[in-house]
């Protein structure tokens, strides 16, 4: 009967290196790390601190004028009928298509002669007491 | 040098550059090799024993002597790589790719790589291996640790590195007279 044979692990070229280096990095080695470690001993400047919390600030400031902007932008403002109407108005009377008269400009609202105004009587009594004198000199002219 | 003097000479007010160097040139290679056959890639390790030895001179003046410090450098580099490793396994599920896969690949398609047939096949039988498995067969079949020494590196028990030792060895065995 076939019996598979064992594989022997303890065969000396077996436990050979079999891997290499590039030429001379052992050498080379010692530079690096001696670079990297003094790299890394160095204080950080004033401006290495610095940057990065400014770089943050300007962050949320850029951040903030972009919502300001947006905002501005998008937000409905409240629309004035009135003087829209009246600018309308007036481009029309600029542009010719309607003649300006007095009845544009008259307001029915302020003209007192429209108004019934009630005189008080005790007014009267008061200011014909009052002024008794230039009432005569009236009535003799 | 021994670890000793080392220390005694980086504790001397204005060598500690000197000193480290000395660590450096000393603990470069076992380190670089025991990455290398862990992350397979040239790149990926010398990016790894850089940061390790980054590691090790931040935490060198807190260091205790409570272990050797060969010991403690194997800790820092061995924990570097379990970090990287687990971060490319995470990375290649979430791209729905073996990791494993890509590992053997590597090792087909380094230039680095100059081993012979069954050399290759027992690299690729050892990533088929989960990477705690990985490491501890590493350091007995390759560096030819001692248990002790593994029990501090790895900070598990000599008993449970035995059983480890055993079970990879079964894997990378079975999986070997399949391949040859």
């Amino acid at each position: 009967m076939y019996m598979k044979e064992k594989f022997n692990l303890d065969q000396p070229h077996l436990k050979e290196n079999p891997y290499k280096v590039p030429e001379g990095y052992f050498n080379s080695l010692q530079d690096a790390v001696s670079e990297k470690i003094s790299s890394a001993n160095k204080a950080p400047g004033l401006w290495s601190v610095v940057k990065p919390q400014l770089a943050l600030v300007s962050a949320f400031v850029v951040i903030f004028l972009m919502g300001y902007v947006a905002t501005q932008l998008f937000t409905p403002t409240v629309s004035n009928n009135s003087n829209k109407n009246i600018s309308a108005e007036s481009s029309y009377f600029e542009d010719n298509f309607i003649e300006p008269s007095f009845i544009d400009f008259y307001d029915s609202e302020k003209d007192s002669l429209l108004k019934d105004e009630q005189v008080d009587p005790e007014e009267i009594v008061e200011y014909l007491n009052t002024n008794a004198s230039s009432v005569y000199i009236a009535s003799l002219e | 040098m021994g670890d000793k003097e080392l220390l005694a000479l980086y504790r001397e007010t204005g060598k500690e550059h000197y000193a480290f160097n000395l660590i450096v040139k000393a603990y470069s290679e076992r380190l670089y090799w025991h990455i290398r056959k862990l992350v397979e890639s040239h790149d990926d390790t010398n990016d790894l024993l850089q940061n390790t030895f980054i590691k090790a001179w931040a935490a060198l003046p807190e260091f205790r002597e409570e272990s050797r410090l060969f010991t403690w450098l194997y800790r820092i580099a061995t924990n570097e790589t379990l970090t990287f490793l687990k971060r490319k396994k995470i990375r290649s599920f979430l791209s729905l790719t073996d990791y494993s896969k890509q590992l053997e690949n590597k090792v087909e398609s380094d230039v680095y790589f100059d081993g012979d047939a069954t050399q290759k096949a027992l690299h690729k039988a050892i990533l088929k291996l989960p990477n705690k498995q990985r490491i501890v067969f590493n350091l007995r079949y390759f560096d030819e640790m001692k248990y002790e020494e593994m029990s501090e590196i790895l900070n598990t028990s000599v008993g449970a590195l035995k059983a480890s030792y055993h079970h990879a060895s079964q894997k990378v065995q079975n999986s070997l007279e399949s391949l040859l």
